[in-house]
């Protein structure tokens, strides 16, 4: 069974599923590449249903749960006493499951608005204190469900409406939870989840009363599903890239036998209005930092050319970190764009309308996502939707300009290839960089480069905002840092050097350069910065030295390439010195250098 | 009883309970196959309902003493005798 897949069987097959995992659990495990996590299940209804069926996803997903369920009705006592099993149980995640029906206030017949958003905050108050009560004693990530609107109206039309509906007031005190919950808890929408199914399907009256129990099995697997995504979300498994196909997936009809023009796409047929909606699903998804790549098999042009050119496409080249139209094997274009990418093939999620395709990969690379897509273009951003690939904590600014950084490195890497003369690809990537002084708006970043840069670090030295604030204002002391960009973007501050003033020298107490942009001649140009500042002071030597460390063996031969020679036997510490009143090699860069005026 | 009828029921019980080789007998109660607990119990009836479109009411699902019982009671709502 393709783990993709899985979150579509059945409630049935699902269960049989975690009855076989229950019964030879080690056999399953054997070949997998699994994670172990222990998980607490507290819930204010019968929680086995969801457990069982919540393994299966999880195992499916590559995660081997151990789970603790606490006993029907004991949330509240499980979280506040102390010594209570759950804490003893020191689990890394802890899932706190409710329902409607666990409501303990209700906003009494004709109170008034005020008095019912009171009511609401308190009661969300009570829930947000279990999960910080939970964080405060042990570590464990706290997923935490909110609350279904009721299947029932006594106001009728009104429930809703009325501040004192119960319709009302569920909703007013999910946006308090949502409001007030602690930032480091995972929020899990079941108001949606039952909305999405439908509450007349979700919530099955019958079951409540036999096993305590609210939900319909039918709902409990959309319902697993996404809890189980939340876990995996945490643990680092979410998917970041979507591959996709062109014909029939992006477009209707064939680039290659048709043309551009004759693309079924856009508002001048109804299946063209149905591929254009899945581009705009998928321009949602770009925005929020999902990359997306093209995995086609056209010829290249021609394919960036219908993206260019067609009117009705809702995505552009620039959307896509990674494009690939070729006529060789999916399997090995996939294996392509994941190290493109730099990014696993675990990372990946296959969309492509061929069913002969789907099948390749899930034989060649069983690591890959592969949705399976209905036949019907109308449902594809659907069915890519409820496979919950691309999970987020929240959204960070970062995540968002993720594509475009890639793509620029893509870009570079696509140039590099096709130069044979590295000094040729050199000069045409036009390198601009601004040597400037540590200070704002610069100064956080240089003193998070002090930190944190382990390889290209000559000796080390972890000043911290403080301290280096203190080096720079001694006299004789100085330092400055370099920030680069390219034709293709920017970036920012890569390299920090500080230099001390001693008595007839100039000595380099730190040398540190971000691994991003190595051997692109920012070494060259640092070097040449150091010698114009020991010759500004009119100093006849620089000193330097190699701390050697287990992570900054590749800057063991920087001082002798640049011509400086080892004073002393020192070990393992290596003391060098520069002697000026010697030639002095020239390091040759086709970097063009700004100096920002000083204010 | 038809036997159609008690093969279907027994195809029913071999996939709730994974246990491909199950024979149903008139006799069996809960105390007889491996994991039928009271929640296991449910599942049995949901899947019972699905399979032959039918519904239990609430208080039939937990009176049913063994699987003859259970059998009777699908043949009464199939509405042969």
């Amino acid at each position: 069974m393709n783990g993709d897949s899985v979150h579509l069987l059945s409630f049935a097959k699902l269960a049989a599923r975690a009855q076989r995992l229950r019964d030879d659990r080690d056999g399953e495990r054997r070949g997998r590449k699994l994670l172990q996590k222990r998980i607490a299940v507290l819930g204010g209804f019968t929680t086995q249903f969801v457990t069982r069926v919540l393994d299966a996803l999880l195992f499916e997903l590559g995660v081997d749960a151990t789970f603790y369920e606490g006993p029907y009705g004991s949330l509240t006592e499980q979280v506040l006493n102390p010594d209570s099993e759950v804490y003893a149980f020191g689990p890394d995640f802890t899932l706190l499951l409710v329902h409607g029906g666990n409501l303990e206030r209700w906003p009494s017949p004709l109170c008034s608005a005020e008095e019912a958003r009171q009511l609401a905050r308190a009661e969300a108050e009570c829930w947000c204190n279990y999960a910080s009560t939970i964080e405060r004693r042990i570590a464990t990530r706290i997923v935490q469900s909110n609350f279904e609107l009721p299947a029932t109206r006594p106001l009728g039309n009104q429930d809703g409406l009325l501040p004192y509906g119960r319709v009302a007031f569920v909703r007013a005190v999910n946006a308090e939870l949502a409001r007030l919950r602690p930032s480091s808890v995972l929020a899990f929408d079941l108001e949606y989840l039952a909305s999405q199914f439908g509450l007349e399907r979700a919530l099955d009256a019958k079951i409540h009363c036999l096993t305590k129990q609210p939900f319909s099995f039918d709902f409990l697997v959309p319902y697993c599903h996404a809890l189980a995504r939340q876990v995996a979300l945490a643990c680092g498994l979410s998917k970041k890239c979507a591959v996709l196909d062109l014909d029939g997936t992006l477009w209707g009809g064939t680039l290659a036998e048709d043309g551009a023009e004759k693309l079924v796409l856009g508002p001048d047929s109804a299946e063209g209005e149905a591929f254009a909606q899945f581009q705009r699903y998928l321009e949602q998804l770009v925005q929020r930092g999902v990359l997306l790549a093209v995995c086609s098999k056209n010829d290249e042009a021609t394919a960036r050319e219908a993206f260019a050119s067609h009117p009705h496409m809702a995505l552009e080249e620039a959307d896509i970190a990674c494009f690939v139209a070729n006529w060789e094997n999916k399997a090995e274009n996939l294996v392509r764009i994941a190290r493109s990418l730099n990014i696993g093939l675990d990372a990946l999620v296959f969309v492509d309308n061929s069913p002969e395709e789907r099948h390749l990969i899930r034989s060649a690379l069983p690591e890959v996502s592969v949705v399976e897509l209905p036949e019907d273009p109308a449902e594809y951003a659907r069915a890519l939707d409820r496979g919950g690939y691309f999970e987020l904590s929240e959204l960070t600014s970062e995540a968002a300009l993720r594509t475009s950084s890639l793509v620029q490195n893509q870009k570079r890497a696509e140039i590099q290839a096709s130069f044979v003369d590295y000094d040729a690809y050199l000069r045409s990537l036009e390198l601009q960089a601004e040597v400037r002084p540590i200070a704002e708006p610069v100064f956080e970043r240089c003193a998070e480069l002090v930190l944190r840069s382990n390889q290209f670090n000559l000796r080390t030295v972890r000043h911290s905002e403080a301290d280096l604030r203190a080096f720079l204002a001694r006299s004789g002391n100085t330092g400055f840092c370099v920030a680069l960009q390219d034709r293709f973007g920017k970036y920012g501050v890569i390299s920090v050097v500080l230099l001390e003033g001693r008595d007839e020298a100039l000595f380099v107490d730190t040398w540190l350069m971000s691994c991003r942009v190595l051997k692109k001649g920012v070494e060259q140009l640092v070097f040449q910065e150091i010698v114009a500042e020991a010759r500004r002071r009119d100093v006849p030597r620089v000193l330097a030295q190699y701390v050697p460390t287990a992570k900054n063996g590749m800057v063991a031969g920087l001082l002798p390439d640049f011509g400086f020679e080892r004073t002393g036997d020192g070990e393992p510490v290596v003391d060098y010195r520069l002697d000026l009143q010697r030639p002095v090699q020239p390091a040759e860069h086709f970097i063009q250098v700004h100096r920002p005026r000083e204010s | 009883m038809n036997d159609d009828l008690i093969s279907a029921l027994q195809q029913v019980f071999r996939e709730v309970f994974n246990a491909p080789n199950l024979v149903l007998r008139a006799e069996m109660t809960a105390a007889d196959v491996n994991g039928w607990d009271s929640l296991k119990h449910v599942e049995l009836i949901m899947s019972v309902e699905a399979a032959f479109g039918i519904r239990f009411k609430t208080a039939e699902v937990a009176a049913m003493e063994n699987v003859g019982a259970l059998l009777r009671k699908v043949s009464e709502k199939l509405g042969r005798g």
